[in-house]
């Protein structure tokens, strides 16, 4: 680009309308819309639907919502999240309150948890509706079990038509035939695939008609085959009429607010919240311009007066310090040789590796001598060298500009084992600590669905060198809901975790203190010890190493743990290892030794895996199977499940554990840099079958972030 | 038998929380918080209207190159100033590292924006608004998505030559012909338009640079 900067004294001091002379010069604009992806109204169960009716509509993949809606003395609240394009899943639980049943609580409600599953047989088409087949609750107890076939088609704009054949709760009303015959127990524990009753007995049709006048209002009719037979025959609820209308207003990221009529007597309302972390928050975030990268002058690059100054070294050093630290990076160590230049990089600022490594890079760019050619880049967390990222300083010139995947074709990573600049001294011992409020939730104890927990917490970690972390974490507790009643139910095994109430009584504790070592001891593998008082009901030791080769979607790993049971109070004291049981008087021992073999693998299309087989907490023996769908921006959903040699009648309610998870990167929601993030875990249950210890900082996540498989998926904010 | 929510901080608390708390390291949601608060939005930083003052002020202040610049949906205005050059790309910056890369006057690249435009596949249509005649030309825009994936929106563009068109702001006093550009592309269209004087430089543009920014006006001050 020509420069003048000549004729300053000529200016002509030019104001705003910089613009306005080029809008004189141009016609009409047309307007650029973004297109929002559609997403279909849910009915009260929580799926799409309706009114009580589903529908064979289909959310956008990745789509995760929220409902809570209430139809008479029934409140079902429901997660629906979009697995792929075609499966879905939910998770519910459901309050019917006067309902005359044995686990019913003191004021008469009735809590029950359940799962469903939809599938989409048939995609839409010019002639063809679509169909989609579904199970609800289809593990749990059975009081919502339901099965349907259901097709749906637009058939004008704004109206489509649904009609679909249904079973169990779905084909209860006015059924015209029969499939085989299906037990109608309501099962006592549930927990388990009740599949002796999918599409038996009697089944029953149900139909509908949407009209969507606009986006913002919906309204409904269905003709519902739920009698709410249960609900009947054990509560007060009744059904007077098969015919049900509806009106949704609906928000333009899918949230809706629903209110309609049902079973000819009730009147309901229902509000539903949707996110997709595929299209929610800001485009690549808000943070700040990265440094450019700066082309070295022609004829430089063999410039090697430098080599053996150590003061242009130290200088170099220096500047790339302080240029990475106005990223939010830190730069503990350079090796400078006469080609190549090694960072020691500690990222506490970006969640997606590529972003970090990119930024170094540009400032290595605009810093280092000119004859350096190779740029060696190694992320460390917790003193271990993860990768090394290799890119050569030409190649970041030549493609600064072009789209991100050029450079992941000219980069490197592969194992940094012995390769890791030491940090400089001065760099430890650091000291990190916070103080803030903090709030924990138990959910669905049924004297207390949503038990809460509030107060300050202070935690610290004291890096006394790179590779040994001392951690704390206190809490002082300052208020709770309910009446703070401990709820002690029996259990067949030693009480591992039906104790935890025991412990959430304390009003000062101690949640964590330890001491943990990392390390190298060698290529592709990694190791942690820690000891201390590990979780808030164990103290002990836990060792680990994690064989992982840097371009490898899959690792193995090993755990084991030498426990010692903490004092009720979450201080300092430790107790011995029998539990009482309350209702039973039963004593049993906790062992001390527990752990897991564990595989993990990448599949690559935006789903993990991960298998730990081994010796759970109360000692028995199994297997814990869980799935994420993890997307580049870092939030996670899945699910898990763990069975083991307990017997689902030892096990008690849910039969064996289970739960889904979440993981909610904070930089989505502020659209800053940032590194937090929310991890939540809804347990179906928490019981002593298939327990497992909860220590801090398993190496896995920590490792795989800078190896191959992550970085590349996250790439296109190397240049970000 | 009650099942645990473990979670380090409610979602639903994280304001109070951010605001309440304090530590060694410093807290992106408080500053997020304060913004705002304060009514500060993305685009604050550079945002506000660019007076006559300013202008002088900064040609004054640096000898570098300085571009107005205008990102309409936002009313927001900015001086931009000449920061780095790599071969025919300029990058631009404003204090609060915000950033505009120019190829020849032409918007390649944003940074800080929030929804930048991460690179373009340029040549083409380049070449063709500086050709000032008329001609087609194909055009790609890359994009991280909210779910931080590459995503491409590819375009055929027609370009044709209007008027001439005086620009005087700053140290230009030139002109140039007025170059539209009508892009078609998956989802919908835009028009470009861009003042090229003889030289094939790009002295001021109105040009679309995404769904999260809409239109970017610039005008060269300094070139």
């Amino acid at each position: 680009m020509p420069k003048s900067r000549s004729a300053r004294s000529r200016l002509k001091f030019w104001v705003p309308g910089a613009a306005a002379g080029i809008a004189t010069a141009v016609s009409a604009f047309s307007a650029y819309g973004q297109e929002t992806p559609f997403v279909p109204s849910r009915n009260s169960f929580g799926v799409p639907g309706l009114i009580d009716m589903p529908t064979a509509e289909v959310d956008p993949d990745g789509t995760l919502s929220a409902t809570m809606a209430k139809i008479g003395d029934s409140t079902r609240t429901t997660i629906t999240f979009q697995i792929t394009p075609r499966l879905s899943g939910s998770f519910r639980y459901t309050g019917i309150e006067n309902f005359n049943h044995p686990a019913s609580n003191a004021d008469g409600v009735y809590y029950d948890r359940s799962f469903d599953l939809r599938y989409q047989l048939i995609k839409e088409s010019d002639y063809l509706p679509s169909v989609v087949i579904g199970l609800q609750d289809f593990v749990g107890t059975g009081i919502l079990g339901g099965e349907y076939i259901v097709a749906t088609k637009s058939v004008a704009p704004g109206v489509k038509i649904t009609g679909g054949l249904g079973w169990g709760r779905l084909g209860s009303y006015n059924s015209f035939g029969t499939t085989g015959s299906r037990p109608n127990v309501v099962l006592a524990t549930g927990g388990v695939p009740t599949y002796d009753r999918w599409f038996r007995g009697p089944v029953a049709g149900f139909a509908g008609i949407t009209y969507a006048p606009n986006s913002k209002w919906n309204f409904s009719l269905e003709y519902s085959s739920d009698n709410y037979t249960e609900e009947t025959r054990l509560g007060q609820m009744s059904k007077d009429s098969p015919w049900n209308f509806g009106v949704d207003y609906r928000w333009k990221s899918g949230s809706q607010l629903s209110l309609y009529h049902v079973n000819g007597n009730e009147v309901g309302a229902q509000f539903s919240i949707v996110l997709n972390p595929k299209t929610f928050g800001i485009p690549g975030g808000n943070e700040p311009a990265s440094y450019p990268v700066r082309v070295r002058p022609a004829g430089s690059a063999n410039d090697l007066g430098w080599v053996g100054n150590d003061a242009v070294a130290a200088s170099a050093k220096s500047e790339l310090r302080a240029l990475t630290q106005k990223d939010g990076l830190t730069v503990e160590g350079l090796h400078l040789e006469a080609r190549r230049a090694t960072v020691r990089l500690v990222n506490p600022t970006y969640g997606a590796p590529s972003q970090a490594i990119g930024r170094t890079a540009r400032a290595m760019s605009r810093t280092m001598p000119t004859s350096v050619e190779e740029f060696v880049v190694i992320p460390v967390v917790n003193g271990m060298a993860m990768s090394a990222v290799t890119m050569r300083r030409s190649d970041l010139e030549r493609l600064e500009h072009d789209n991100a995947d050029a450079m992941l074709a000219r980069t490197a990573i592969s194992d940094a084992y012995g390769r890791l600049p030491k940090a400089d001294p001065g760099i430890y011992p650091k000291f990190n600590w916070s103080l803030g409020p903090y709030l924990a939730a138990t959910l669905f104890d049924p004297n207390n669905p949503v038990a809460v927990r509030g107060g300050l917490r202070a935690t610290a970690d004291w890096e006394v060198a790179p590779n040994i972390t001392v951690s704390g974490s206190v809490t002082t507790k300052l208020f709770e809901n309910g009446n703070g009643a401990i709820r002690q139910s029996e259990s067949a095994l030693p009480r591992v975790r039906t104790d935890a109430p025991l412990y959430k009584q304390a009003d000062n504790a101690i949640e964590y203190l330890t001491v943990a070592l990392h390390g190298r001891p060698g290529k592709n593998l990694y190791s942690r010890l820690t000891f201390g008082y590990l979780e808030p009901m164990y103290a002990g030791v836990s060792g680990e190493i994690l064989w992982k080769p840097v371009n490898s979607r899959l690792a193995i790993g090993a755990e084991l743990n030498y426990v010692q049971r903490r004092d009720f109070d979450m201080g300092f004291g430790l107790q011995d290892m029998v539990t009482v049981d309350p209702v039973t008087g039963a004593r049993r021992e906790i062992p001390n030794l527990n752990g897991h073999i564990s595989a993990y693998y990448a599949f690559g299309n935006g789903f993990h895996g991960q298998v730990d087989v081994g010796r759970y907490l109360a000692g028995d023996y199994g297997a814990t199977v869980a799935i994420d769908k993890e997307f580049a921006n870092g939030w996670r959903i899945g699910a898990y499940a763990t069975k083991t040699n307990v017997s689902a009648e030892d096990f008690g309610e849910g039969s064996f554990d289970k739960g889904i998870r979440f993981t909610v990167p904070f930089a989505t929601l502020l659209g800053t840099a940032t590194r937090r993030t929310d991890n939540i875990t809804v347990q179906s249950l928490s019981r002593d079958g298939g327990a497992k210890l909860s220590v801090r900082g398993r190496l896995y996540d920590q490792v795989r972030e800078y190896h191959e498989p992550d970085v590349a998926r996250s790439w296109g904010r190397f240049w970000r | 038998m009650s099942a645990i929510l473990k979670r380090r901080f409610g979602l639903a608390l994280i304001a109070s929380l951010a605001l309440a708390a304090c530590g060694s390291e410093p807290n992106p949601a408080v500053d997020y918080l304060k913004g705002v608060v304060g009514g500060a939005k993305t685009d604050s930083n550079a945002g506000g209207v660019v007076t006559a003052d300013q202008t002088a002020q900064v040609l004054a202040a640096t000898p570098s190159p300085v571009e107005f610049v205008n990102i309409e949906a936002r009313n927001s205005q900015a001086l931009m100033i000449g920061i780095e050059q790599n071969g025919p790309y300029s990058t631009y910056g404003t204090a609060a590292r915000q950033s505009l890369v120019l190829r020849s006057g032409m918007i390649t690249a944003t940074r800080g924006l929030g929804g930048d435009l991460m690179s373009s596949e340029e040549d083409a249509l380049l070449r063709a608004v500086q050709s000032r005649q008329a001609g087609n030309a194909g055009y790609q825009m890359h994009f991280l998505t909210p779910g931080d994936e590459t995503k491409t929106l590819s375009f055929q563009c027609s370009v044709v030559p209007g008027g001439t068109q005086a620009i005087k702001a700053g140290e230009i006093n030139s002109g140039g012909t007025v170059m539209t550009a009508t892009c078609r592309g998956e989802g919908g269209q835009f028009d470009n338009t861009y003042v090229v004087d003889k030289r094939g430089t790009i002295l001021a543009g109105r040009q679309w640079v995404g769904f999260t920014i809409g239109f970017i006006g610039t005008q060269a001050l300094r070139r």
